[in-house]
């Protein structure tokens, strides 16, 4: 198991991964590699997603994956189980990591747009989570 | 035998552990019986708990997990390292993994 440390709601935790086969040789794998997400002693899955290839044509079995710190999770120990096939045969791999308590589950702005308007200055902004704000009046 | 560091818990938390049991060829197989923990502090040469993994969870072979309770009735105090070996067996063979963490 590897822990990936500690992180906030609205952090990204980077997923990487080999595929790598029993003589830890790294090997594409069938389809792409899938990561099964666990809160402490959850039995069941809080979410599944597929890791992407990362260096496609350059470096092989690499895959790579910011798992974003959504509203979906919360404050605890969470396990990530990737798995993956290599010539029909099944290999695992486990990462945990924690999340603390802070953060923002919409994560940072990614967008900003500023308004001048008679009356206040208004900002519009989007975030990580694709939700948009507003506010008026902006100091610093 | 494979270390690994698991992080830090909370003295009176609860402390999640979980382990995939492989065979010799580091592919995930299902184990003769739940993989068996004990829990050693710091330099201890005693195990202070003893016990067995649940699972497998979620239909995943292999993939099983422990709750502690890092209580002093359990022999915890904060500032200890944790050592938990963790043994299982696959056609007969016998594998051992180690999860070590600090109680904070």
């Amino acid at each position: 198991m590897i822990d990936l440390g500690r992180y906030l709601l609205g952090d990204k935790v980077p997923l990487i991964l080999s595929t790598i086969t029993s003589d830890v040789v790294p090997a594409a794998p069938t389809a792409a590699p899938t990561a099964r997400i666990y809160k402490n002693a959850a039995t069941a899955t809080t979410a599944v997603i597929s890791i992407p290839i990362k260096a496609k044509g350059k470096a092989t079995g690499l895959f790579a994956h910011d798992l974003f710190l959504s509203s979906t999770y919360s404050v605890g120990i969470w396990f990530v189980l990737l798995k993956w096939t290599v010539s029909a045969v099944v290999y695992k791999q486990l990462y945990r990591f924690e999340i603390v308590t802070g953060g923002d589950a919409d994560g940072p702005p990614v967008a900003l747009k500023y308004f001048d308007q008679r009356g206040a200055d208004h900002l519009f902004w989007q975030t990580e989570a694709l939700t948009v704000q507003w506010g008026t009046t902006p100091r610093i | 035998m494979h270390t690994s560091f698991v992080g830090f818990f909370d003295f009176d938390g609860t402390a999640y552990l979980r382990v995939v049991t492989r065979n010799g060829s580091w592919v995930p197989s299902a184990p003769g019986a739940a993989p068996t923990y004990k829990v050693y502090v710091n330099n201890g040469t005693d195990e202070i708990l003893a016990g067995s993994f649940t699972g497998p969870d979620d239909s995943e072979t292999g993939f099983y997990q422990l709750s502690l309770t890092l209580s002093a009735a359990n022999g915890f105090a904060a500032g200890q390292v944790v050592f938990v070996p963790i043994e299982w067996t696959v056609s007969a063979v016998a594998f051992c993994e180690v999860q070590v963490f600090r109680v904070v």
